[in-house]
């Protein structure tokens, strides 16, 4: 009874709610139909970040009762980051005469620079994306990809693993090393792209 | 790609081992003849050269044979897989070059583009078969280009001005096929030239398959070397008129006059000429102005990507081997340089240091930490060397307080360093506690610049120290851009060309070149190169074979030398 009441998360008004598998989640964000959303653990959305998981594929035969609302819209691997001010909006396209969404993939460790349009269909782990990119609709981008800012990506584009790309469009313009994502991760070190984006993510508070 | 400052840059070794007189060999003859010898002298990381050393220290190999670090320019690519860039379907290396498949539909068939509307109709070509893209359009190239060479008589001459020569048009194939007869006889000419014509063989082609080769090779390791003194070395030049496969940009048109160009662009439109993009895109379309027609766009074909894998050249050892299996992006081998060679990690000490701007500010100092870090297992005992002042046109001083260190071991896993760390702390002062604290993530480094506000540091004792990392004080006065010398007018300038070769003995005074240096400069860029050498025994138990029925590890000194170029930031006016 001596002991003071535990403080509790809610009562001090952090900037990120952090989820039981380690997910932070900033309050600034703006998420749209977030039972369609699944972030695997460890990963970030920051401030001013619009995820829309309300853009999800309608049912074909609807008013089933309990399987309404668990089509997964938009996942998120583990420790990946979507950096303030961005977008990411499931891709849609006409299929049998009607409007379709496709559900969107993010794997791990992918790192989604400041205001960013993401409407891919896939983005592999370790991918690198500089700020200010558009990835147009259904465009599918490889394992140890390193996207460099402003980056336009046109629609249906297939990036191949471990390419350096640019441009507006986009275009291939290197590869990345065999050293894509070493090191790093080490204490005091910092983060490096295409890496583990774990230590990145535990300094976000 | 530009880099956040700071960061850390490695010059391969392979650069610094070519003597001086190789150097302007291969160069033309305009260029003097280096005096001092290249290893004696400071790695100059402004120098033009040092583009062409200078390697981010994750794109740079290791090779464990030979114990030293590669670079692109000294190791050789083979090619294991080739894939298309965007079905990304493999494709067997025999069909690579020719494909083996047999026609299964018969009937005409066309390439048509679904975003442009684009057909191969436009430009005229129609397929056979569906298969054998390439080879037709070859065949149908071939009458294209005879037609057009026997339209114009072989050679067109257009008369530019009244006193410009006249400018041959050839058709590409033909600027391509003198090209390649003009650098061959060039080659045979001179042997003894081209120290690299090993590698300018093809990859499979052994180096003693030339003659030529082969006689180099002979004369190079013949007891009594016979040296011919009225043997005349000329340097390799370039090819000088159309006949040698000299093509002059921007080309004349195909079509014409520009009149007959405006007059067709006002018939087809805007939309029907071909950017420059796609006139760039390969050399047969680098005259071609329009979409459809006879001198439309010719289709290219897509170049496969390959996935490589990587040898030493000197000792063939594997450095990197990618999987085989599709869609796996793993390497199966990969000896990165990042975990055989000291890792380097630069920030300042004081952060309010660094000005808004993010320009540094001349004449003051600045302290900024080095973290080295040991990926070996072995302790490894490091010297570091750098010249008082950074070479180049600024000049900056630098002093490492303590250039003489020994890194530790590096442990297992990152995980056990935490315990290690935290049991150490606990038993040792208090003091050290927090230095383990404040290096234990990112948000104990922000702490360690107020909780060390007090401490400062000294000559010869290192700053922090972990198990395997070393961090040591740089203390660094970035030089002014404009040093105060003599106003430059116009009778210092005419000077100047009279005295350039001694200009550099008077310090403080003009420099060789002592025109204003802008802040978006190359030159403005604080680089500091620094030797470093690192000593350490390694375990030489697992390389050699009679070292296994031994009882105890054999040890092995090692050694291993390198430049390292630290960017720090760009200097402010």
């Amino acid at each position: 009874m001596s002991r003071p009441a535990p403080v509790t998360r809610r009562s001090a008004k952090t900037e990120y709610i952090e989820t039981d598998t380690g997910n932070k989640i900033s309050r600034r964000a703006r998420i749209e139909g977030k039972q369609n959303i699944m972030l695997a653990g460890k990963s970030v959305v920051m401030a001013g970040a619009t995820l829309r998981g309300d853009l999800h594929r309608k049912s074909d035969k609807p008013a089933e009762g309990e399987k309404g609302g668990s089509v997964t819209a938009i996942s998120v691997g583990k420790a990946s980051i979507i950096s303030t001010d961005c977008t990411i909006r499931p891709p849609m396209r006409l299929s049998r005469g009607q409007m379709t969404f496709y559900p969107m993939r993010i794997g791990d460790n992918v790192f989604i620079g400041t205001g960013t349009h993401v409407s891919a269909l896939s983005i592999s782990s370790h991918v690198h994306i500089g700020a200010g990119c558009v990835l147009s609709p259904f465009c599918v981008i490889k394992e140890s990809c390193k996207i460099l800012p402003g980056t336009v990506v046109p629609s249906h584009m297939i990036i191949p693993p471990g390419s350096i790309v640019a441009g507006r469009p986009a275009r291939v313009i290197g590869e990345v090393g065999e050293g894509w994502g070493q090191g790093g991760g080490g204490e005091g070190e910092e983060y490096v792209e295409g890496g583990d984006l774990r230590p990145l993510v535990r300094s976000i508070k | 790609m530009a880099h956040a400052f700071p960061y850390t840059e490695i010059a391969c070794p392979c650069t610094l081992n070519v003597s001086a007189a190789d150097s302007a060999r291969r160069t033309s003859v305009s260029v003097p003849q280096a005096t001092d010898d290249d290893e004696e002298q400071t790695f100059n990381p402004h120098s033009p050269r040092a583009n062409f050393s200078l390697y981010s220290p994750n794109d740079l190999l290791y090779c464990d044979d030979c114990h030293t670090i590669r670079c692109p320019r000294c190791w050789i690519e083979e090619i294991q897989v080739w894939y298309c860039p965007s079905c990304l379907f493999e494709i067997p290396g025999s069909a690579v070059k020719s494909d083996a498949e047999p026609a299964q539909l018969a009937g005409p068939f066309i390439q048509t583009c679904p975003y442009c509307s684009w057909t191969s109709l436009d430009a005229g070509i129609q397929f056979a078969t569906s298969n054998h893209i390439s080879d037709q359009l070859l065949k149908l190239r071939k009458p294209r280009s005879q037609e057009q060479n026997s339209d114009e008589a072989g050679v067109k001459a257009i008369v530019q001005g009244q006193d410009a020569p006249p400018i041959l048009t050839l058709s590409h194939e033909a600027h391509f096929s003198n090209l390649t007869s003009f650098y061959k006889t060039l080659l045979n000419d001179a042997p003894t030239l081209n120290p690299y014509a090993v590698f300018a063989a093809s990859p499979g082609a052994s180096a003693y398959s030339s003659p030529s080769n082969l006689a180099r090779i002979i004369t190079m390791y013949s007891a009594s070397p016979s040296k011919n003194p009225q043997k005349k070395v000329l340097p390799l030049r370039e090819a000088l008129t159309s006949a040698e496969g000299l093509a002059l940009l921007p080309p004349p048109a195909s079509l014409g006059s520009e009149t007959e160009i405006i007059a067709r662009m006002r018939e087809t439109g805007y939309f029907d000429t071909a950017s420059l993009e796609q006139q760039r895109e390969a050399p047969i379309n680098y005259e071609k102005r329009f979409h459809l027609g006879k001198d439309a766009l010719w289709p290219v074909a897509t170049l496969l990507r390959t996935r490589r894998t990587r040898r030493c050249s000197t000792c063939r050892h594997i450095l990197s081997k990618p999987e085989t299996k599709q869609g796996i992006t793993k390497y199966r081998i990969k000896l990165l340089a990042s975990e055989h060679i000291l890792r380097f990690m630069l920030r300042p000490l004081n952060l309010p240091l660094i000005s808004a701007s993010g320009l540094l500010k001349p004449h003051s100092t600045i302290l900024y930490v080095l973290v080295v870090r040991n990926p070996l297992f072995n302790p490894v005992k490091v010297t570091l060397a750098t010249p008082s002042t950074t070479p180049g046109k600024v000049e900056s001083r630098v002093t490492i307080l303590c250039p003489d260190f020994t890194v530790g071991a590096s442990g297992e896993g990152v995980g056990n360093e935490v315990w290690d760390d935290a049991l150490r702390s606990s038993t040792s002062s208090s003091r050290q506690t927090s230095s383990a604290l404040s290096a234990s993530g990112h948000e104990g480094r922000h702490t360690s610049g107020v909780g060390f506000e007090d401490r400062v540091p000294e000559a010869g004792k290192v700053w922090e120290r972990g198990r395997n990392w070393v961090s040591v004080v740089l203390e660094i006065v970035p030089g002014s851009l404009n040093p105060p010398s003599i106003p430059l007018s116009f009778e210092t300038l005419s000077i100047r060309q009279d005295q350039s070769g001694t200009a550099n003995a008077v310090p403080g005074a003009m420099r060789e070149d002592s025109e204003t240096i802008g802040e978006d400069d190359e030159e403005a860029v604080l680089k500091i190169p620094v030797l470093v050498r690192m000593e350490w025994d390694a375990d030489a138990g697992a390389e050699g074979p009679e070292a296994g029925h031994k009882g105890e590890v054999a040890k092995e000194k090692r050694e291993l030398a390198f430049w390292s170029v630290f960017c720090i930031g760009r200097i402010g006016a």
